[in-house]
């Protein structure tokens, strides 16, 4: 037998081996993510207190950029504009696809295409939907106005006007996103328990009790996730902005993400630019956490 | 509530749907329909005409006279083409370059041991939470000092920087049976033969799920690109397509052939790979 | 002396506070057949994961042909399995298959041009010859478990492992199966170590039975010292079918003891008088029609009838009952009340602690 002096040497040799195997694995992707991901987020917080940077060398100012961004009555808007549109844009396109997806799994004839037109608008890039909208839109020769100057005899100014803007926005993400969260859903309610169906069945439970009593509470792993990703990716909205009102009318579409962008490029201040984009990180991460938590407690 | 596991034997026979609900479900379906697709047959509708004739009320949907000037003058006038093949280019450049990094740190991630798994599992969960538009900033700093602002590879690299790739492919190696993986380095086999030759080749869908994510996911972005490149030639196609809106006097016509004509390669592709356009493989990556 | 081609010495492997392995000590020569027996969970299959590599030892040695292994990769070992799913890779063909630990190996002493002529004798050996062009999905289980052999036997391996290989298979499958594993092993003679829960293949295949329970040997010996001679009342119960019998009983001091009113003479050591003990008695070492020493009477209160054998239940009084196998050709009219006797030898005693005495 060796001593246990030489096995402690050898088996350290042996995990030093494994696990240099699997860091060469993990290598080339982990470079990628700590210095265009991981590092992005640090150094934001770094940037937080300097200005300047972009045509001049950067100087620290201390706690300037943060009196601003609290101070700001931009800032506030463009955050209280970010949930807005996110608690009008995320239930909506929820209850749509929720509707669509059940009324997709009730069919037999047709199953196949309907997919795949709902599912059409969900390929185009957010940029390309928006600019089809403006299209959709314009006063005078959107086919949406079109159609209301046939209703109501006049058109109506979706994006011109201060209340209506973010709705419109909304809306626009919400046709782009709705073949997106159908399919999820559909594959959601296709992957549920049958038998559990037949049984409630006979039980004598209607549709309606049995969507609440059963098909909700079971795609609860779905709902978590949709929520979730949801959450994400509304929050940095940005593309819809840009083309359609570019914040206005009067700030009524400022987000944080065009906030961002408009404090680097038109504003030159990246500084400022990220110490509201630490914000934004700090939000996302707090409602993420949150809905982790809310769906951990009761599982 | 009890938990009930999926493939439990069940009847074949579905359950019956009452005519009312099936009326109610075709009308929402086409419904549905109607509002996905109008709007594509408008600006097909708007671009084969010229701008006077855009403003007729009503409109006419078919144009009497098809007007290609719109298609003539995006080619001839803009740098249309370019763009096109800017964005496939640098689609190709990054899935490729996914495909090979994610496979990778999937494999030690669904495969290998190593200290600190758990923990580095944890950590890319957490980075998929980080909200990118959130970082044009310190990114924009990140590849100035590399002095690629302006060059394909300030489109390539920063979007190599993405979690949820390896979660989704992580997702798929882990449903292999460990017993094949085992078997081969019994066999003789490398750990890089193991991932080469047994598990890339049974996962084979969730490389094709992996590719098309992430070459759509470039193909849709537009924030990173707006603010990496700034020469005209050098642009991807959402950027460029949005520039023609900044001009001073809107070119409609323009805007909506340039739209689209747009859509064209990710409808071949969705055509072409529809099984795999499957949006639950995505939510199946951030499962434990 | 000759080096075994397996050892293990003082082999533990722990899962936190869960021992799946305690201190196991092993030694297992070429050309033998070896049998770990046990219930699911007895760590049988995680002393197979230590010896491929699979698994890492917590502590102590194993030797693969007196080569100390524990820190040597799986593919270094020398070593083919056999898995209970067979682990045939699907997107390869019978022959890919078969030829994968030819050709996977970087440092391969076998050269290009002789892989296919070492496959089609291994396939020849296993009888897959006319399957080589099919993909795993294509063929039978048994056709399936076939490939499985003939990938480990074609690299000509100093050991082989078989996790529970006959497991998926049906019963008739399963019978024609083991004579030919048998076979193969003798004609390989190399050292196998065959893993399985089901003591009809341990009795039927092994050279020597290890007995396993809870990550300890609970004994080690062959077929029939296994069989004769149980070392506790675990070994007792899980090997041989049906199930012994066991009986509380009283030392009467020496070697003979009292089951409920019944004295009976046993072979076992001394204990002293009074002592409570367990009597175990195998079914089928019953004797009808015998009278005189140790006897056990009792009636009949159920009798089950299989072909060859009836099964009868027997109250002995004292609340105790005991089950035993009577052939067709001992069959007497169906009496209500028996007796049965059992040779000195054929009764077994167990201490409190359930060992042997």
């Amino acid at each position: 037998m060796l001593s246990d002096e030489e096995h402690r040497r050898l088996r350290r040799k042996a995990a030093v081996r494994t696990n240099l195997t699997a860091f060469a694995f993990l290598a080339p992707a982990l470079a990628f993510l700590l210095l265009f991901l991981a590092w992005p987020v640090a150094s934001l917080f770094i940037q937080s207190f300097h200005a300047g940077g972009v045509m001049s060398p950067a100087k620290f100012v201390g706690l300037e950029n943060w009196r601003r961004t609290f101070l700001d009555p931009l800032v506030v808007k463009s955050i209280r504009n970010t949930l807005l549109y996110s608690l009008m844009a995320i239930p909506t396109v929820f209850a749509i696809a929720m509707a669509l997806a059940l009324s997709l799994n009730s069919i037999k004839v047709g199953q196949n295409i309907f997919r795949t037109i709902i599912y059409f608008p969900t390929l185009q890039p957010i940029l390309i939907a928006a600019l089809m909208f403006t299209f959709v839109l314009h006063q005078d020769f959107g086919i949406l106005n079109i159609i209301m100057r046939a209703i109501v005899g006049e058109p109506v100014n979706f994006l011109g006007n201060a209340s209506l803007a973010l709705p419109t926005i909304a809306m626009v993400e919400v046709w782009k996103g709705v073949g997106f969260w159908t399919l999820l859903f559909l594959a959601g309610l296709q992957g549920l328990p049958r038998d559990l169906y037949h049984a409630a069945e006979l039980d004598g439970a209607g549709p309606l009790r049995r969507f609440f009593q059963m098909t909700l509470p079971l795609l609860k792993p779905t709902f978590f996730f949709s929520f979730v990703f949801a959450t994400i990716v509304n929050l940095q909205i940005f593309d819809s902005v840009f083309i359609l009102t570019d914040g206005g009318p009067a700030h009524s579409t400022v987000t944080t993400t065009w906030y961002i962008y408009r404090s680097l490029f038109t504003f030159n201040e990246p500084g400022f630019g990220a110490t509201l984009s630490f914000v934004l990180v700090v939000l996302v991460l707090l409602l993420t956490a949150i809905q982790t938590y809310m769906f951990r407690e009761r599982r | 509530m009890p938990h009930f596991r999926r493939g439990a034997s069940s009847p074949v026979e579905s359950l019956k749907s009452t005519p009312t609900m099936l009326l109610v479900s075709y009308v929402l379906l086409c419904f549905a329909a109607i509002v996905s697709i109008t709007p594509f047959l408008y600006i097909l509708s708007t671009s084969l005409k010229d701008t006077n004739s855009l403003f007729s009320y009503p409109p006419d949907w078919i144009p009497e006279q098809l007007f290609w000037g719109n298609y003539a003058k995006l080619f001839e006038q803009t740098s249309f083409v370019r763009w096109t093949l800017n964005t496939l280019g640098v689609g190709i450049a990054i899935t490729g370059l996914k495909l090979v990094m994610d496979s990778m740190a999937a494999f030690a991630l669904a495969k290998l041991r190593f200290r600190g798994k758990a923990l580095l599992t944890t950590f890319l969960l957490l980075l998929v939470a980080v909200p990118i538009a959130a970082l044009v900033v310190p990114l924009f700093f990140v590849v100035r000092s590399m002095g690629l602002l302006n060059t394909y590879w300030a489109l390539i690299l920063p979007a190599l920087a993405n979690p949820l790739g390896i979660l989704m492919l992580r997702s798929f190696m882990v449903s292999l049976p460990e017993d094949l993986d085992h078997s081969a380095r019994l066999d003789g086999a490398s750990e890089w033969k193991v991932l080469t030759q047994i598990v890339l080749p049974l996962i084979k869908p969730g490389l094709v799920v992996h590719a098309i994510f992430t070459f759509m996911l470039q193909y849709t972005s537009f924030l990173w690109p707006l603010v990496a490149v700034q020469s005209d030639h050098m642009q991807v196609l959402t950027v460029g397509i949005s520039s023609l809106k900044s001009n001073f006097v809107v070119d409609w016509g323009l805007i909506s052939a340039a739209s689209l004509l747009a859509t064209i390669p990710i409808t071949v592709l969705f055509l072409a790979l529809q099984r795999f356009f499957l949006s639950q493989n995505l939510s199946a990556a951030l499962k434990h | 002396m000759a080096t075994s081609a397996i050892s293990f010495r003082a082999v533990r492997k722990s899962y936190g506070d869960f021992h799946a392995v305690e201190k196991l000590d092993l030694e297992v020569k070429t050309g033998e057949f070896l049998v770990l027996l046990g219930p699911s969970g007895c760590g049988k299959s995680t002393i197979l994961k230590m010896l491929a590599g699979i698994e890492a030892p917590s502590a102590g040695e194993i030797k693969v042909d007196g080569r100390l292994v524990n820190y040597t990769l799986p593919r270094d070992r020398n070593v083919a399995m056999v898995f209970q799913n067979y682990a045939l890779y699907p997107h390869m063909t019978v022959f890919e298959n078969v030829a994968y630990p030819l050709k996977s190996r970087r440092n391969s002493r076998v050269s290009r041009s002789e892989v296919p002529r070492l496959v089609k004798q291994a396939a020849e050996i296993v009888e897959i010859s006319d399957q080589l062009g099919k993909h795993p999905e294509a063929l039978s289980g048994g056709q399936r478990q076939r490939v499985a052999l003939a990938r480990a036997i074609v690299r000509n391996p100093a050991v082989f492992l078989m996790d529970e290989p006959l497991s998926n298979l049906d019963a008739q499958l399963r019978n024609t199966m083991r004579q030919q594993l048998i076979a193969l092993h003798r004609r390989m003679g190399k050292a196998t170590i065959y893993v399985t829960h089901d003591q009809l293949e341990a009795m039927t295949m092994a050279d020597r039975i290890v007995v396993l329970n809870a990550g300890t040997v609970q004994q080690e010996g062959t077929p029939e010292e296994v069989f004769r001679k149980p070392a506790n009342q675990f070994v007792a119960g899980f090997v041989g079918h049906p199930r012994m019998n066991f009986l509380e009983a009283r030392s009467l001091g020496g070697s003979a003891v009292k089951i409920g009113d019944h004295a009976m003479e046993t072979t076992a050591s001394t204990a002293p008088p009074e002592a409570r003990l367990t009597v175990g008695l195998r079914p089928s070492d019953a004797r009808f029609h015998h009278g005189g020493e140790n006897v056990i009477s009792g009636h009949v209160l159920r009798s089950e009838f299989t072909g060859p054998d009836i099964f009868l239940t027997l109250d002995i009084g004292s609340g105790l009952k005991i089950e035993v196998r009577q052939t067709n050709d001992q069959r007497s009219s169906s009496e209500e009340a028996l007796s049965v006797a059992f040779q000195p030898d054929d009764v077994h005693v167990f201490d409190k602690r359930g060992n042997r005495m």
